[in-house]
């Protein structure tokens, strides 16, 4: 089935996961239940990556995996063998996580309207510790997390990200050195 | 190497262990690169418990058939352009196109050009916003859409007839009407897309279709005075465009991908 999976004219060597993961999108598109599965496991904690960490709880993150599978499964026979796999997922990934976060917004404005907002719990000593991944992420603006998401969370590459959110790579790169430049002033400060 | 160049480094991704030596240097040096890049190198846990992506497997299984890709951009794009190319051809055989014996040798052939790289750039970008993770050339559309305008502006005369709204209400009209009929057939055409923005494809299909009226009237109408072309034919497009956008809602997946 390897033969089926071809390179986009260009297109750098993938990395070898890459490759397999084509290759059980092509049978999942011919209807393959075993490779769906197999896709499902295997790319289903990179997805949870992505959706976890502030504001959303473990819940949300589960809710919107659920989610994203269901638009992807909808959308597979859009994805081409010669394309890179992990852009056109997460691209849906992205789009299901900003629909949230919209949702989210104008469900907060409503609410804002009718009742006080709570004032966050100072974090306690005993929940002080080292930086911690995900808390560090939810302190820079959606944008740049987004960037830092997408390539140090769940693994791609500066162009598989430009291709995933429809940017150029000089702009994810700048994104990502803006990112770079808040979080060490966030590591130095002791967040 | 600076903080700067180290950046650079951190844009692998995943962070290599084999780092180059400047880098090992600098981390030796600067404590605060030294930190974000052993935060960076961590990995979160991935914490999916198995029993979810059993779930999700069981509930996709019910509806897992075999399904028909779509054809790739370029071969999309040009069914599109195919598509608006009739629509045209009939037009313009109905409503004749007296706008092409007004125009000037060097107007004819400017609007031509910046017309059909409109119609090529926008198509492309209806087709790759059909396919998730695509270039979507919105950009390019839109600058190609302002260089037209532009256009207008410079070569055409500055003269504002008496019978400005007069001569503009029909234009109008039946600009209003060509758009619709293309955006109804490019609605169609666009149907098995999988869209990630609503918003966006709308936009864009607005656009498309009031660029196809844009490039009806140009040739038709016999009022070739940048007034009247930036106003009545430059309005059907903002129309069209910004009924694209009124449509926009949140995104819709289709439930039943086709069967192959």
């Amino acid at each position: 089935m390897g033969a089926l999976v071809t390179l986009a004219e260009g297109e750098a060597q993938p990395r070898v996961d890459e490759l397999g993961l084509r290759d059980l999108m092509v049978k999942y598109q011919a209807g393959d239940a075993r490779a769906m599965e197999e896709l499902v496991a295997q790319l289903s904690p990179r997805l949870m990556r992505f959706f976890s960490g502030p504001p959303l709880t473990r819940a949300d993150a589960e809710d919107l995996l659920q989610e994203c599978w269901l638009r992807i499964h909808h959308s597979r026979h859009t994805y081409l063998p010669s394309e890179p796999l992990l852009p056109w997922i997460f691209a849906i990934a992205r789009h299901t996580r900003l629909d949230d976060f919209r949702r989210r917004q104008r469900r907060g404005r409503r609410e804002v309207l009718v009742a006080e907002v709570p004032e966050r719990a100072a974090p306690s000593a005993a929940t002080a510790g080292p930086p911690d991944v995900m808390r560090l992420l939810g302190e820079l603006p959606e944008s740049q997390r987004e960037v830092l998401l997408l390539m140090k969370v769940s693994g791609m590459s500066l162009e598989e990200v430009a291709r995933a959110t429809g940017a150029s790579v000089g702009a994810i790169k700048q994104k990502a050195h803006r990112a770079y430049a808040t979080l060490r002033k966030l590591l130095e400060g002791g967040v | 190497m600076d903080c700067k160049q180290f950046d650079s480094v951190l844009d692998r991704a995943p962070i290599s262990q084999e780092l180059p030596d400047d880098a090992r240097l600098h981390l030796a040096e600067c404590a605060r690169c030294r930190v974000l890049y052993s935060w960076l190198s961590e990995t979160p846990a991935a914490g999916v418990p198995a029993a979810i992506p059993n779930r999700l497997a069981d509930s996709l299984r019910a509806s897992l058939v075999p399904v028909k890709r779509l054809p790739a951009v370029p071969l999309g794009a040009l069914r599109l352009l195919g598509a608006c190319a009739v629509i045209l051809a009939v037009l313009l055989a109905a409503m004749g196109t007296a706008g092409v014996a007004r125009m000037t040798g060097p107007q004819l052939g400017i609007m031509t050009a910046l017309l059909a790289t409109g119609a090529v750039l926008l198509s492309s970008s209806l087709a790759a916003q059909m396919r998730p993770g695509s270039r979507t050339y919105t950009r390019s559309a839109a600058v190609s859409v302002l260089l037209a305008i532009g256009a207008v502006g410079g070569i055409f005369p500055w003269h504002v007839s008496p019978a400005f709204v007069a001569q503009g209400l029909p234009c109008l009209a039946s600009g209003i009407l060509v758009a619709v009929a293309g955006a109804v057939v490019l609605r169609i055409l666009v149907r098995r897309g999988a869209p990630v923005s609503a918003r966006s494809i709308r936009v864009t299909l607005g656009a498309a279709a009031g660029w196809l009226a844009l490039i009806t009237l140009q040739y038709k109408c016999p009022h070739q005075e940048a007034p009247h072309l930036l106003a009545w034919h430059g309005g059907v497009l903002l129309l069209s465009a910004a009924a694209g956008l009124a449509w926009a809602r949140e995104p819709r997946f289709r439930r039943d991908s086709r069967a192959a």
